[in-house]
């Protein structure tokens, strides 16, 4: 039961991270994508497309800032 | 009617700060010229992201071994000064971070003295990094007022101000456990002036009072905007803390290679310490230039140049060139 409840507690401290890059890599891939197809129809203002990839990053950062403010010793 | 195009005027030297300000998004007519804070809150966003002090004199050689070549035009020359001062800034925050290649000097020696930032210090650097979320987003409004100085929408901006210095004054008391007091009546009178102000809406029929008063507390749904805005300053010191990270893994990775390996040790110990360092270096210029340059566009321009202007194109007679 205390292994469970040690998993439990690991996975809660961990997973704020992990989904949040699972999340920010599927949301470049969409945004990357769609600013490349709108890079071939418009001339200049690049910057803009820029700023929309690099969007979903955000959750990861989030990940990163939740999974540090959830770090603390598991204890049963 | 179309507003007038919009040219932002600096000196030749400036040049490359105003290819910045430009690549996103052009400032409307009637604002400022943001080229010069938004250049400088760059290095100093470029810097907190990389974090290095080794990365920061890389990219100082990177730049001493072109500056010859990158003498030719006068568009390059701004480029290159742009750069001594993001090397500079780089070298300047590793410094004080405290961080060579991932490695921190020895306890005692003149280098520790100057390091005044612990990057694991998780709290800390969330202080810092959201002192320099407020006072960026403090700053885009305070300059947004100056620019629509004389109308309401002005006076609504001060609010802002007093909002987000209210709030984090309420975290800090919140955290301290002080009295909530004086960072909520600052709140209270932001909140108060940005649903007063917030509509340009012209008077001339009572009821437009009421309109008046609805579109404030329309633009008060912002606020949820703000806290995310202050928020995602943390990037600065998530990202940070990464790119240290990612130095100090490898650091040990290659030292216990060495270790356990006698003979092919040094070998293997020092091709992941040369591939390692590399890769954590595209990654940190990579991540630096993104997020230095988003936090700008997306957070300051939101709140200091909500409006879009046209580029200026000086009427002139174009070789074209087959």
């Amino acid at each position: 039961m205390n292994e469970l409840v040690l998993t439990l507690g690991w996975l809660g401290i961990y997973a704020p991270m992990a989904l949040g890059a699972a999340a920010s890599a599927v949301g470049c891939s969409i945004a990357g994508q769609a600013s490349i197809g709108a890079m071939t129809e418009t001339e200049g203002g690049y910057g803009r497309f820029v700023g929309v990839s690099a969007f979903p990053s955000t959750m990861v950062i989030y990940g990163i800032v939740i999974m540090f403010t959830l770090n603390r010793d598991v204890t049963p | 009617m179309t507003p007038p195009p919009t040219l932002l005027e600096q000196p030749e030297n400036r040049s490359a700060a105003v290819d910045l300000a430009l690549f996103y998004q052009v400032p409307g007519y009637q604002d400022w010229d943001p080229s010069v804070i938004v250049s400088a809150s760059f290095a100093i966003f470029f810097a907190m992201i990389v974090a290095d002090a080794g990365y920061g004199v890389v990219i100082l050689l990177g730049l001493l071994a072109f500056w010859k070549r990158l003498d030719r035009t006068s568009a390059q020359r701004p480029w290159r000064r742009f750069g001594l001062i993001i090397s500079g800034s780089t070298i300047l925050y590793g410094v004080m971070a405290g961080s060579y290649f991932g490695v921190s000097p020895d306890q005692g020696s003149i280098w520790a003295r100057f390091k005044v930032l612990d990057l694991n210090n998780f709290s800390a650097m969330m202080m810092v990094s959201i002192v320099v979320g407020v006072l960026h987003l403090v700053l885009a409004n305070a300059l947004a007022a100056r620019a629509a100085w004389g109308h309401r929408k002005a006076i609504a901006n001060l609010g802002w101000i007093a909002a987000l210095i209210g709030g984090f004054v309420l975290w800090l008391s919140y955290m301290n456990d002080k009295a909530p007091a004086p960072g909520a009546i600052t709140m209270g009178v932001g909140v108060l002036a940005i649903v007063l102000f917030s509509s340009e809406r012209v008077i001339k029929r009572p009821i437009d009072w009421l309109w008046r008063l609805i579109e404030g507390l329309q633009s008060l749904a912002g606020a949820m905007g703000a806290f995310g805005d202050v928020l995602s300053y943390m990037r600065l010191f998530a990202l940070g803390l990464a790119s240290a990270s990612l130095a100090i893994t490898f650091n040990d990775l290659a030292v216990s290679v060495m270790h356990t390996l006698k003979g092919s040790g040094i070998l293997f110990g020092r091709l992941i310490l040369i591939i390692g360092h590399v890769l954590n270096f595209a990654l940190a210029m990579m991540s630096g230039v993104v997020h230095g340059l988003r936090l700008n566009y997306i957070e300051f321009f939101k709140w200091g140049l909500p409006d879009e202007g046209i580029a200026f194109r000086p009427f002139a007679r174009k070789e074209v060139q087959e």
